[in-house]
């Protein structure tokens, strides 16, 4: 597994030291060493199993630290794991939508579990093109680009340090990803100021 | 394209909302989820086209089998709670499966929302649509089985129903959870369940008799049956408010 990392900042948001993770008696993550800085633009590789998910779950806060160190925002991954997840969103192989809800009350329901007030999910729909006439359809009428764009809904999130952890890269082409990335970058700009 | 900003420090930033994250917010949350899981079985209705006419199936099925109307008067109240409970088991891995299947879990995890309040909302929710599920098996009951109500013994019947419908639910959504990352979840769940439940079948059963006079029994025998679905319904709701979250994040 491989790191290229672009655009280096200052701040450390990512560090991990030979962090091991494991997934019931398997160790999904063995020794892993990262170190990512603010404003960074990480993309992983890694042949199928190398732990790339594991790792972006575990930077997530969603799977414990078994051995190593780990710190993500700051924060320590072994005393205070669950308060890294608030502050990291992590788009994974799944989109974690409710598809018998429609697209406006999918990302109101998310809207409300990150405190996002009607107006600014308005303003997101609105964004993101999903007001039209998409806005009242079931999600499982969607296409997938379409279930990917209502996937973005947290970009309202205001905290200066929240970062997104992409999955499912291999489907896609770098450039593309990485135009891709830079558009969430952008997406995620007003919301800071 | 702009840069995030430079100078800020790591520590001191902190996402704008923490109205969820507090002991106040196990409410709030709770009852997100739990809106949102009945507005989920408005759209789905499966609950109404499913599981309903699967339990009426299942109360048809012994009239057909018992074939005499003595006998099936004198375990109708038996045979609702054991409709119930074959009911629970697909109305719990529905709740999960709602949850699982396009990793919304894990995004509920990650949103930092308290894992008690996602366990009580569920619990609400699957109560909720278990007491419409009672009601209607009563309804069945008094049709198929010649099962007979009175006054006071509908009082009766009420509570039991809440007071069960609460424990069945608690505990559901406590192992819906527990099975809710396992390989073969579907099986895995009713070994779970069914043996746990057994109390709550018992109490139920005994105290519906009492509500429907089977066999003579005097409605005020019942009641002490209901301490029991109680005392079952407090322990699961207060061991899986506590114990939801760490299952999870086992």
């Amino acid at each position: 597994m491989s790191a290229i990392a672009h655009e280096p900042g200052t701040d450390v948001v990512v560090d991990l030291v030979d962090a091991v993770a494991v997934l019931g008696s398997f160790p999904a993550l063995a020794g892993a060493t990262l170190s990512v800085r603010r404003g960074e633009i990480v993309l992983l590789r890694g042949p199928n199993g190398a732990g790339k998910t594991t790792l972006l779950r575990l930077c997530a806060g969603l799977v414990p630290l078994e051995r190593g160190q780990g710190q993500i925002l700051g924060v320590d991954l072994v005393r205070d794991r669950e308060l890294v997840r608030h502050r990291v969103g992590m788009i994974g192989h799944n989109n974690g939508l409710y598809s018998d809800l429609t697209v406006t009350e999918n990302v109101r329901f998310w809207g409300r579990t990150v405190g996002a007030s009607t107006a600014e999910v308005d303003a997101a729909l609105h964004r993101m093109g999903l007001d039209g006439r998409l806005a009242n359809l079931p999600i499982s009428r969607l296409s997938a680009g379409q279930k990917r764009r209502t996937l973005w809904r947290d970009w309202w999130r205001d905290g200066l340090n929240f970062g997104y952890l992409m999955n499912r890269m291999q489907v896609l082409m770098r450039r593309a990803v990485m135009n891709l990335i830079r558009f969430l970058n952008w997406l995620l700009l007003p919301a800071r100021q | 394209m702009s840069k995030p900003s430079q100078n800020s420090s790591l520590e001191n930033s902190s996402p704008k909302n923490t109205s969820l994250k507090n002991s106040s917010g196990v409410i709030a949350t709770a009852r997100l989820i739990a809106t949102k899981d009945l507005r989920v079985e408005l759209r789905s209705r499966v609950l109404l086209n499913q599981v309903v006419p699967f339990s009426l199936i299942v109360m048809v099925m012994f009239a057909f089998a018992l074939d005499s109307d003595a006998v099936l008067e004198r375990v109708a109240p038996g045979l609702v709670w054991l409709a119930t409970l074959f009911s629970v088991l697909i109305m719990v891995s529905r709740s999960f499966a709602v949850e699982t299947a396009d990793g919304a879990l894990d995004q509920l995890r990650s949103s930092g929302v308290p894992a008690m309040g996602i366990f009580i909302g569920k619990t609400v929710a699957l109560m909720v649509q278990l007491l419409v599920l009672v009601t209607l098996l009563v309804g069945a009951a008094v049709v198929l089985y010649r099962a007979q109500v009175s006054w006071s013994g509908g009082v009766l019947l009420v509570t039991t129903a809440v007071a069960a419908t609460c424990g069945l639910a608690a505990v559901g959504t406590l192992y819906g959870g527990l099975a809710a990352g396992a390989k073969g979840r579907e099986t895995l769940l009713p070994l779970l369940l069914l043996p746990v439940v057994a109390p709550v079948l018992i109490g139920a059963t005994r105290a519906t008799e009492s509500a429907f006079g089977t066999n003579g029994i005097a409605i005020s025998e019942g009641w002490p049956w209901l301490g029991l679905l109680a005392v079952f319904a407090v322990l699961f709701s207060v061991a899986g408010a506590v114990a939801f979250g760490p299952l999870l994040d086992d």
